[in-house]
């Protein structure tokens, strides 16, 4: 099966970018592609000027991983599943930069209960904590606002665009376009596994000839309404 | 509102059609079949490549032509050597004598001919009349018991893992919730698991004992399907009953671990304390006794574990 | 590959902490401490109790006899030994076989004449540290599955992907955290037991850490792409402690050769040379290498896959699969039973050969050939429909009636007939006719003429039915198969072809006047089907 075809994009450090489309439209897969999750089989993938395909320990080191799905071991708490990580990921001091990262988050006041009793929320801190451990200049968060409250989204996206201000590369996967349009530089807009249309808000809504980016989207998948 | 023995009936065919379309499952019942089957024939395979030839190693001084024609009527022939005890050794040949000394590897019945003949000089000793011709299966050591023992073992081990599996992947992925709300009590819905769990088990395991016959003879063949049943269908509902009100995502492992462990308590209660090894599932495997005891045993710890099911579900 | 220590002992920590949180996170422990200790403490030589085999004794039992362990009186018929005496009044004894302390005991009050020297070693039975070993092991396999197939279920095993580490060292440090619970454990437990006094030391401790460790490796390497905990714990619970077994036994049957065959064969080697099995250093060392060796191969091959990146296809055509693995399962199902008394005479035993039961083979052959068939079709959504199991039309019944003589005359070629070819070779009488070989063909048909067939085209499902059925006779095979073939692809059901195989193969040598009512039954079965339903003809029982 195709899931991705031809799909090319630059991502600046510093910059916001919002890779958006319908259910299966392959955003996972490129994020799975781009994380050294999957192999694509042709095509060129580079990291922070590495290739994934010569050096995906080199790219592993340079990015951190926000899955859909939270992927927390349930009889952990956050503060053990958190320090367990770093020291995969060899991080210095790891005690006092779990603690540090749990504090920045605000997941310290249930840092010691068992993952497995944490609402979604919580566990959505819990998983951008573990990624930005070893403090990555790349992040990328497959749907990270999936599940969550008005208020948790809000917190999870006010953070994406903090970690843009820290001069951090984030690539971000949304179904919910409305969503993504607050916080990304640019936006990439993917249908059948190919981008079928690039650039800020305003381009794009330029190129459609529309007023939002929903309806902007269907213009550029399906063609203006008659 | 159906009547419960169709319920029961028609999600029992349901389990059976999912637990089939499971690859893994049939594989793995039909593992222990192969895996038997395929070591007989290593074994036999080894055995036919170094089992010596049909001689008997005689010194190369020997003159005495009577033994030599006593053998050939019994398809031997006689090897002459410098050193028959190293060439029994070296399974060159079946026997070997050197003066009164006779040397075999074991106790073939070319051993018997050559004593008998060597007594047969000495009248005064006692004699022996070799019968050859009457060597039958159930002169072999408990091959047959043991193999079908241990075969009927992994099934009930795979009991546990099945009677567990079908419950926990259940619930995890649904299937279960929707059975809640159908107009049948609970413990219709953990009956029909356990049925179908258990006829898809003994199903395999039954023919599985028929080719250990075929292939090394099984004593007592029905007793040993009986009391291969009794263990499948009691691991089956004690896999149930451990995974009851959990699904495979929380602490499967360890409820597994568990089941496992109560399965092994029960061949050890039978090893600790032989008056219930006839009596009891899974410690009555390879028993000649009759089955019924370990199969309505089988059929009380079903009935517990289905109730209990219920009791944890809600009714 | 790199594999940096300190990511890899990361690893393990986080895979043992894991395992060990919680409430739950007693149970593997327990388990393991309370099968090792009772195992390694316990003061029992019947740990491996082999019974031996009771001498059955009939005739003028001398007394001494009598009264040795482990015998029992029986009948002249069914008795090892039956006692005599001859015109001199001399013991005779008509044996089968005669146990050293039955001559011993003859022999006591007068020289023997004849001395009986068994030149074959004594069969030395492993040490306790071998069910250490064992234990050990197979207590692992949940916590592989959990490894691999719950991590991979639970989407925690995508993190560890993505994390700065080498798939090797994931690999290494998973496997470290099990295999060297595993080798701790069995050792510990080694320690207590010589402590105790129950086994003496010796060069098979150093083999004692590897049979874990192997084994760990193995059932990292079997559940390595499995993303499903449960069919990954069946996998391990599966296999594990019977490729342990299997590999013991059978490096057992090589060490009585020669020990260093034994040994050299992976895992079951170390199992034997855990156990104490053979003396001296060589063989242990040789297991310990060949063992290790295999252990990193298969760690090797696990980290290759571990990404689970290559979707699985297959490079072979659908067909060619079909044909390849149904005549493979087939031949299996079909010519084991002839093969098993085949290899004991070849291995020296015939008589025991002669005395299997064909009924046994006779009915596992057909239960065989119907799990096949269920199995196979029970993968499609339709099983009646996969196995051509349907209601043909009238006019099918016909051409029925035609081929039967033909197939009659066909399948009276010997040795055609499988089983009719096992009878003859070991001298067995045949009243096992009937039920069982009625379902025989029933299953036969179903298997080749309902799955292969309609799965997989009349080319391969002629072909298949040939080379497993008749492979002696391949032109009056293929004439079977295809007749039966086309009765099946003529009427679009298997049930023509059934009939035909069974009215040819019983009803016609049975009577004429038997096949008659057969036909007329078959018929009279059809035009009821008929009328019920022309398309919807499956029994309830599907």
């Amino acid at each position: 099966m195709l899931a991705v075809d031809q799909l090319s994009f630059r991502v600046e450090p510093g910059e916001v970018y919002g890779l958006l489309g319908p259910n299966g439209a392959g955003k996972t897969t490129t994020l799975r592609i781009l994380a050294t999750l999957m192999e694509p089989d042709e095509g060129q993938v580079l990291i922070a000027g590495i290739d994934r395909r010569r050096d995906p320990i080199g790219v592993r080191e340079r990015l951190g991983w926000v899955p859909a799905e939270a992927g927390l071991p349930e009889r952990l708490t956050p503060r053990e599943a958190i320090l367990l990580f770093a020291a995969v990921q060899g991080v210095p001091r790891p005690e006092q930069r779990t603690d540090e990262m749990l504090e920045q988050l605000g997941a310290t006041p249930y840092a010691n209960t068992p993952c497995g009793s944490l609402s979604t929320g919580m566990k959505r801190r819990v998983v951008l904590a573990r990624a930005l451990i070893h403090d990555p200049p790349v992040l990328l968060l497959d749907e990270p606002t999936d599940g969550l409250d008005v208020a948790g989204r809000r917190d999870v996206l006010g953070f994406v665009s903090e970690q843009a201000r820290l001069g951090k590369t984030v690539i971000i996967s949304s179904h919910i376009m409305s969503e993504v349009e607050k916080v990304a530089h640019r936006l990439g807009l993917v249908a059948g596994g190919k981008m079928v249309a690039e650039g800020r808000v305003d381009e794009l809504l330029t190129l459609a000839n529309a007023t939002g980016l929903d309806e902007a989207f269907l213009s550029l998948v399906d063609g203006p309404k008659a | 509102m159906r009547p419960l023995p169709s319920a029961i009936a028609l999600l029992t065919l349901a389990s059976i059609r999912r637990l089939l379309r499971e690859g893994l499952v049939i594989r793995s019942l039909i593992f222990p079949v192969a895996l038997t089957t395929g070591t007989e024939v290593v074994t036999l395979g080894v055995v036919a490549i170094t089992v010596p030839d049909d001689q008997v190693a005689v010194p190369t001084s020997w003159t005495d032509d009577a033994l030599g024609q006593l053998l050939a009527t019994h398809q031997i022939t006689l090897e002459p050597t410098s050193d028959p005890a190293g060439a029994v050794f070296n399974k060159e040949a079946k026997a070997g004598f050197d003066g009164s000394k006779v040397y075999t590897l074991g106790l073939p019945p070319e051993l018997l001919l050559v004593e008998s003949y060597l007594r047969s000089k000495h009248p005064e000793s006692w004699q022996i009349e070799p019968v050859l011709r009457e060597h039958r299966p159930q002169d072999l050591p408990g091959a047959g018991r043991l193999i079908s023992r241990l075969v009927s073992a992994i099934y009930a081990l795979y009991g546990v893992v099945i009677g567990a599996g079908m419950i926990a992947r259940d619930r995890d992925d649904g299937t279960l919730a929707a059975e809640f709300l159908l107009p049948v009590p609970r413990f219709a819905i953990a009956a029909s698991r356990w049925i179908a769990a258990s006829l898809v088990l003994c199903g395999c395991q039954i023919p599985a004992l028929f080719l250990l016959d075929a292939l090394i003879s099984v004593p007592d063949l029905y007793a040993q399907m009986g009391h291969g049943a009794a263990a499948s269908l009691t691991s089956c509902a004690i896999g149930l009953a451990a995974i009851g009100s959990s699904g495979a995502k929380s602490g499967f492992s360890a409820r597994l671990a568990g089941a496992l462990s109560a399965d092994f308590a029960l061949y050890l209660a039978g090893r600790l304390i032989p008056g219930l090894a006839p009596i009891l599932p899974v410690a009555s495997l390879g028993q000649a006794s009759e089955p019924w005891l370990p199969l309505i045993l089988a059929a009380l710890f079903a009935l517990g574990s289905i109730f209990q099911f219920q009791r944890v579900n809600g009714r | 590959m790199r594999l940096r220590p300190t990511r890899v002992v990361a690893v393990a920590r986080r895979d043992l902490a894991m395992e060990t949180a919680g409430r739950k996170g007693i149970f593997l422990p327990l388990i393991l401490v309370g099968l090792l200790i009772p195992a390694a403490t316990v003061s029992t030589d019947s740990l491996f109790d082999f019974p031996k085999p009771k001498v059955r004794l009939s005739g003028d039992i001398p007394a001494a006899i009598q009264e040795l362990p482990n015998t029992e009186i029986t009948n002249s018929t069914t008795s090892h030994i039956h006692f005599t005496h001859n015109e001199n009044g001399v013991l005779v004894l008509h044996a089968r076989w005669i146990p050293d302390e039955v001559r011993t005991l003859l022999d006591k009050d007068a020289p023997a004449p004849v001395q009986v020297i068994d030149v074959g070693k004594e069969a030395q039975l492993p040490k306790r540290s071998l069910l250490l070993a064992l234990i050990a092991s197979s207590v692992l396999s949940g916590a592989v599955a959990e490894s691999l197939p719950g991590e991979r279920s639970r989407r925690t095993l995508e993190t560890l992907l993505a994390a700065a580490i080498s798939h090797g060292e994931l690999v290494a440090g998973k496997w470290l955290a099990w295999a060297g619970l595993g080798a701790m454990a069995a050792t510990v437990a080694a320690l207590l037991s010589m402590v105790l006094g129950r086994q003496s030391p010796g060069p098979w401790l150093l083999a004692l850490p590897f049979v874990p460790a192997c084994t760990v490796a193995l059932g990292m390497f079997l559940v390595r792409t499995s993303n499903d905990l449960i069919g990954g714990s069946a996998v391990a619970i599966r296999v594990l402690p019977a490729l342990l077994t299997v590999s013991g036994v059978i490096a057992w049957m090589l060490g009585g050769i020669d020990p260093t065959l034994g040994a050299l064969l992976p895992l079951g080697g170390a199992l034997l040379a855990a156990g104490g099995l053979w003396e001296g250093w060589t063989p242990v060392i040789l297991s310990v290498l060949s063992t290790g060796t295999t252990a990193a191969v298969l760690l090797a091959l696990t980290s290759r896959d571990i990404g689970g990146f290559q979707e699985s296809s297959s490079y072979f055509p659908e067909r060619l699969r079909v044909l390849v693995g149904a005549t493979a399962v087939g031949m299996a199902i079909w010519w084991m039973p002839v093969a098993g008394p085949a290899l004991w005479s070849a291995a020296g035993n015939s008589v025991f050969a002669s005395g299997l039961s064909t009924a046994s083979a006779q009915w596992a052959a057909a239960m065989f050939f119907l799990i096949a068939a269920f199995g196979m079709s029970a993968q499609t959504s339709d099983i009646p429909k996969a196995l051509s199991w349907r209601s043909p039309t009238i006019s099918t019944w016909l051409p029925t009636l035609l081929v039967i003589p033909a197939l009659h005359h066909l399948l009276a070629t010997p040795p055609l007939w499988t089983f009719d070819a096992s009878l003859r070779l070991f001298n067995a009488t045949a009243p096992q006719l009937g039920v069982a070989a009625l379902v025989g063909v029933l299953a036969q048909e179903l298997f080749f003429r309902g799955w292969v067939l309609t799965r997989a085209g009349p080319i391969v499902g002629i072909v298949s039915s040939t080379l497993v059925l008749f492979p002696t006779q391949p032109i009056a095979g293929l004439l079977v198969s295809s007749l039966l073939a086309w009765l099946a692809l003529h009427s679009r059901s298997v049930w023509p072809s059934m009939f035909a195989h069974f009215a040819a193969m019983f009803a016609i040598p049975l009577s004429p006047l038997g096949s008659t009512a057969l036909a007329l039954g078959g018929l009279a079965l059809s035009l009821f089907y008929h009328s019920k339903d022309k398309q919807v003809s499956a029994p309830s029982a599907f």
